[in-house]
């Protein structure tokens, strides 16, 4: 080979690997999600209570999903619970990226967690089942990522973090892959990623219930697709 | 000497005050409405914000439970004469003086407070499977229970179903029983692949409940029982199991109509 040809094929090798690392760079860029440090505002806090009031006053449980303090906190009746830190991967909205906005509240109505409920079948009575294996004693471990839908355009991706073998990360990543590249993406949606361990993630998942309340700090919903105007040429 | 003029409008002044004098006299008036009592001036200086509770990973109360209001005894008002009726004259509301921004919020806290329960109560944790006996901001008991299991039974042949979920939100204790008897409903055969019973006292199952009862209504309960080793899992048909002797803790520290939180 000559040298010629060798300095083309390591200036396209570099042309390649720098190509690669400012995709990398532009696909994993994102706003900072760090828990924020000021104190909400007067303004914010009053806003935010004259929403929960109402919730509180029906006297069923609800959730705040404060995505600017990144926490998701349990109240009921005029009562905080409890409260679970997280860590946030992503918010995406239909143009990409969303930043947080200390300003904006939305209320989410539950309508999916994600995973189908679990139907009892009687036991055979040729065959029972072995008492370590009968889930009325000892039931099976709830998920550990979840995807909550909801009654307006959110999904919120509860990613419950464990210790992975490399079978596990293999497949954790084909199915990223897949969810990627696989599935029809509904337009409009606005995508919440946040993690915690997995035991955390199971607890919250245990802790849901359908028709449940959540209100969300820091998005809003997307402005509805404004229809069409123009007149067709 | 008096002109015309002056005179008319010396006229006009005098009605004028003979009207002042009538709306401002006892017993006369026109009716008002209340009147909200006038709220502190607002505070000068840039406001500092209220603080939520801090996170905990245990139950806690809002760090500002409501005041309590000193109670007055009220007499009756003194029997007044009737005040003459006069012909109805066009309203105009006092205009309200605009709530500051501080006075809404510290309403809005006051009255969010004011929902928050005091004395004794229990929460119950769902997603961790834990029962805390309260009193007022403290844990008096951390209990490990059992909750539903969210399984579904359906029950083709009669076209029924059922959801093994605990009910989440505020509610009171009806009923304390002591030794109480499981009347086993439809599910609890169906479950087994057992035939329904044709005769009542074959529902019963004594003992399963543990050594005491209390009654969530619409069929539900924190109760004992027998498999110990299950608890802190999910896996009941809806009510609440605990551990003889957190059991035998709670049973006895709270009344009938307990407020019993399940989050």
């Amino acid at each position: 080979m000559t040298r010629r040809r060798w300095i083309l094929v390591g200036g396209s090798a570099f042309a390649l690997a720098a190509g690669v690392a400012v995709i990398a760079f532009l696909a994993l860029r994102r706003p900072d999600y760090r828990p924020r440090e000021a104190e909400p505002t007067l303004e914010q806090e009053t806003r935010r209570l004259e929403v929960e009031l109402p919730l509180a006053a029906a006297k069923k449980p609800y959730l705040i999903l404060d995505l600017l303090s990144s926490r998701l906190v349990y109240r009921v009746s005029g009562l905080t619970p409890k409260s679970l830190p997280f860590a946030i991967d992503s918010i995406r909205g239909p143009e990409g990226p969303l930043v947080l906005d200390p300003e904006v509240l939305t209320l989410l109505v539950l309508e999916g967690r994600g995973a189908p409920r679990e139907v009892i079948t009687p036991p055979d009575p040729d065959n029972p089942a072995e008492p370590l294996k009968d889930p009325k004693i000892f039931p099976p471990d709830p998920p550990t990522d979840f995807i909550l839908s909801f009654d307006r355009p959110f999904k919120i991706r509860i990613l419950g973090e464990k210790d992975l073998g490399w079978k596990d990360r293999f497949a954790s990543l084909g199915k990223a892959v897949r969810r990627w590249f696989g599935k029809k993406r509904e337009r409009g949606t606005i995508r919440i990623q946040i993690r915690l361990p997995a035991e955390k993630a199971q607890e919250i998942y245990r802790g849901l219930y359908q028709g449940e309340k959540i209100l969300l700090l820091g998005v809003e919903e997307p402005p509805a697709a404004e229809p069409s105007t123009g007149n067709g040429g | 000497m008096i002109r015309r003029q002056d005179v008319r409008s010396t006229g006009g002044l005098a009605a004028l005050l003979a009207a002042t004098l009538f709306l401002c006299g006892p017993g006369g008036g026109l009716a008002q409405e209340p009147v909200p009592p006038e709220t502190p001036p607002p505070q000068e200086g840039p406001q500092a914000p209220v603080q939520e509770p801090p996170p905990a990973t245990v139950p806690y109360e809002p760090a500002s439970p409501p005041d309590a209001q000193p109670s007055e005894t009220v007499q009756p008002p003194a029997p007044q004469p009737a005040p003459e009726k006069k012909p109805a004259s066009p309203r105009r509301p006092r205009p309200r003086k605009p709530q500051t921004l501080q006075q809404k919020h510290d309403d809005l806290r006051k009255k969010m407070s004011a929902l928050a329960p005091r004395g004794t109560y229990l929460l119950i944790d769902t997603g961790l499977n834990r029962l805390y006996l309260m009193r007022d901001r403290e844990v008096v008991r951390e209990a490990v229970c059992s909750t539903g299991s969210g399984r579904f039974l359906p029950d083709l042949p009669r076209n029924r179903e059922w959801t093994f979920d605990t009910p989440k939100g505020e509610f009171r204790i009806q009923k304390k029983i002591v030794n109480p008897v499981w009347i086993k409903p439809d599910w609890a055969f169906i479950e087994e692949g057992e035939p329904l019973p044709k005769r009542a006292e074959e529902r019963a199952a004594p003992g399963e409940l543990g050594d005491y009862a209390m009654d969530l209504g619409d069929g539900y309960l924190i109760h004992g029982t027998l498999y110990e080793r299950s608890l802190g899992m999910s896996v009941t048909h809806g009510c609440v199991r605990v551990g003889a002797k957190d059991l035998d803790v709670v049973f006895h520290a709270v009344k009938i109509g307990t407020p019993v939180y399940i989050f």
